[in-house]
């Protein structure tokens, strides 16, 4: 009895200074990512210019996003962005990792670690080596084109509408392609060797090995990596803005950049918190969708 | 199908090296550039620097304020991780074992706001910010912001590590007598140097590298501004001085590049358990 007391003051203590230990980081949280939050679905209920007062038009400013071209624009070319860096972050990554794993883990231990590196740099860097790389006149790629006597295929890549958004994804997805080829390599060495032996007896060559074995057992990373893929590809404005700030025109303005341009340029506060409400909306619904798609089937091993 | 299996394992590793030089050249380009002569960069693109030069690391440090950038995202880093550090490592115990009511709950909100995209809330953000009048210190509203956006994932990491070590230990050490903190700094915390370091270099990827809250809470001022917005500042006044922008890049590599090379496990730990981390 006097033990099970003895444990009871303990939990009780330890539940007190607990308390004190979570404090701190629950005042920063609150303060930095909590209030904003809530604020921000109320200042998307008003009109504000940061100045006078505030004036309360309840849905007015989502009425006025589905009247205001711009702002649904903005949210097409996240979207767009968004689709083709992440199918190529996850093609290229999955490529990369298969041919990792064939390769060896000794052999291939090097080229991991290059590979992964770029995911590893800031956004703004990558940004700005390949504005560097995509200039038309000195930038690489079109002197290499020049190299090859392809004149043809010396764009202003990002100076087109139509191509501008394809060269920030394809950047943004060949940066992503690391961590996706590092994840997936990390699930593929832990399945177990038994498994492929059971396929090599059968005489089964890589190819079928990776559809048989490695695909189906997978795939729960797959559909995981998949969702963080796309989550983190919303992310645009450090390459959007460092490569284009939303050119040519606004050809490739993406939803930050957008909401930014009515916050700061615009001075409509209440109008930019509804535009971060609506994306906040769009990401969540994506990252729903795909968890629905990520717990699909799990294959126990 | 027949055809892949007669590529020798030689000429698969010489495919993949060739994408590993894809990969690496833009950086190692841009190194080269940086070393050279801008009247060199016209003429001798591709080679090596005839003349292998500081000169555009001079010129951005005397007059491009690189040097002033460089210490504030250094001051900026520091302050952050050190802090968020700390403040996660005990939130994240308290949350692991230390019987919290609620702690289901509290790990729930803490996954879901992890997720949330930074425009959810900048910009009450920068209105609370400018009308506290925190814009006016300098590195205040970088530190604070960061801070409160690394701790969620933190504390996240953090438990799931605590939650790996056996209870029996430190129920026993509970039950000996030993006090909660003793508990804490002689048994949990040498234990721990890994997870925190795989939280530190991935928080330190995130604060070198943000732009938009650095913008964004920079705008009216001229002091304390970080290297990710000087860099952007640099692009705007250098766009054709290749070699002091190049230069510029490279200085916000140098740190990425040695903790890669130096704590490599790291950030390959970070990224699988950032993965795992729901």
């Amino acid at each position: 009895m006097n033990r099970r007391h003895r444990i009871r003051s303990i939990y009780a203590q330890a539940q007190v200074l607990g308390t004190l230990f979570l404090l701190p980081a629950v005042v920063f949280i609150a303060a930095t990512v909590v209030i904003p939050l809530a604020w921000n679905f109320l200042l998307s209920a008003t009109k504000w210019n940061g100045f006078s007062p505030m004036q309360s038009v309840g849905f007015g400013n989502y009425v006025k996003f589905f009247q205001d071209s711009p702002p649904q624009k903005a949210f097409l070319h996240s979207i767009e962005l968004s689709l083709i860096s992440s199918a190529i972050a996850l093609v290229f990554g999955m490529f990369l990792a298969l041919l990792v794993y064939r390769v060896g883990r000794r052999t291939s231990s090097a080229l991991r670690l290059i590979y992964f590196a770029p995911s590893m740099m800031p956004m703004i860097v990558i940004g700005l080596l390949f504005t560097f790389i995509l200039t038309p006149d000195v930038g690489l790629v079109n002197q290499l084109f020049g190299l090859l006597g392809l004149k043809s295929m010396q764009l202003a890549w990002l100076g087109e509408p139509r191509l501008v958004i394809w060269s920030l994804g394809i950047v943004s997805g060949w940066r992503g392609s690391g961590s996706v080829m590092m994840l997936f390599y990390t699930s593929i060495i832990a399945i177990p060797s038994q498994m492929f032996e059971a396929a090599r007896i059968e005489g089964a060559g890589y190819l079928r090995q990776i559809r048989h074995v490695i695909l189906p057992l997978i795939m729960p990373t797959i559909g995981l990596v998949s969702m963080l893929v796309m989550i983190g590809s919303f992310k645009t404005y450090d390459i959007v803005y460092t490569m284009t700030k939303g050119g040519p025109g606004s050809y490739s303005k993406t939803v930050p950049l957008q909401m930014l341009e009515n916050a700061f340029k615009y001075n409509e506060f209440g109008y930019a918190a509804a535009i971060g409400v609506l994306f906040t909306l769009l990401v969540s619904v994506i990252i729903f969708v795909m968890n629905r798609f990520a717990k699909g089937e799990v294959h126990e091993y | 199908m027949s055809t892949r299996r007669k590529v020798g394992p030689a000429l698969l590793v010489a495919f993949l090296g060739v994408i590993a030089v894809v990969y690496l050249y833009p950086v190692v380009f841009t190194i080269l550039t940086s070393l050279k002569a801008t009247s060199e960069f016209h003429v001798n693109l591709w080679g090596l620097p005839k003349a292998w030069m500081l000169d555009n690391y001079v010129n951005a440090f005397t007059t491009g304020r690189l040097g002033d950038y460089f210490g504030n995202s250094v001051f900026i880093a520091a302050v952050s991780l050190v802090l968020t550090t700390v403040l996660g490592t005990f939130a994240g115990y308290a949350l692991s074992r230390m019987h919290l009511r609620w702690t289901a709950v509290i790990v729930g909100i803490l996954f879901v706001l992890q997720i949330l995209p930074a425009e959810s809330m900048i910009i009450p953000l920068y209105l609370m910010a400018s009308k506290s009048g925190l814009t006016q210190i300098p590195y205040a509203p970088l530190v604070t912001v960061y801070i409160g956006w690394m701790l969620s994932g933190t504390i996240l990491i953090l438990r799931n590590f605590f939650q790996s070590i056996s209870t029996e230990i430190l129920e026993s050490a509970r039950i000996d007598g030993s006090s909660e903190i003793d508990t804490m700094f002689r048994i949990i915390f040498p234990l721990s140097g890994g997870a925190v370091a795989t939280c530190t270099v991935f928080n330190f990827g995130f604060v070198w590298g943000e732009l938009m809250w650095a913008r964004i809470a920079t705008l009216t001022t001229q002091r304390g501004i970080p290297l990710s917005v000087g860099l952007i500042n640099f692009q705007g006044q250098y766009m054709t001085d290749w070699g002091q922008l190049t230069a510029a890049i490279c200085m916000v590599l140098l740190p990425m590049i040695l903790l890669y090379v130096f704590l490599q496990k790291y950030f390959v730990r970070g990224l699988t358990s950032g993965a795992l981390k729901g």
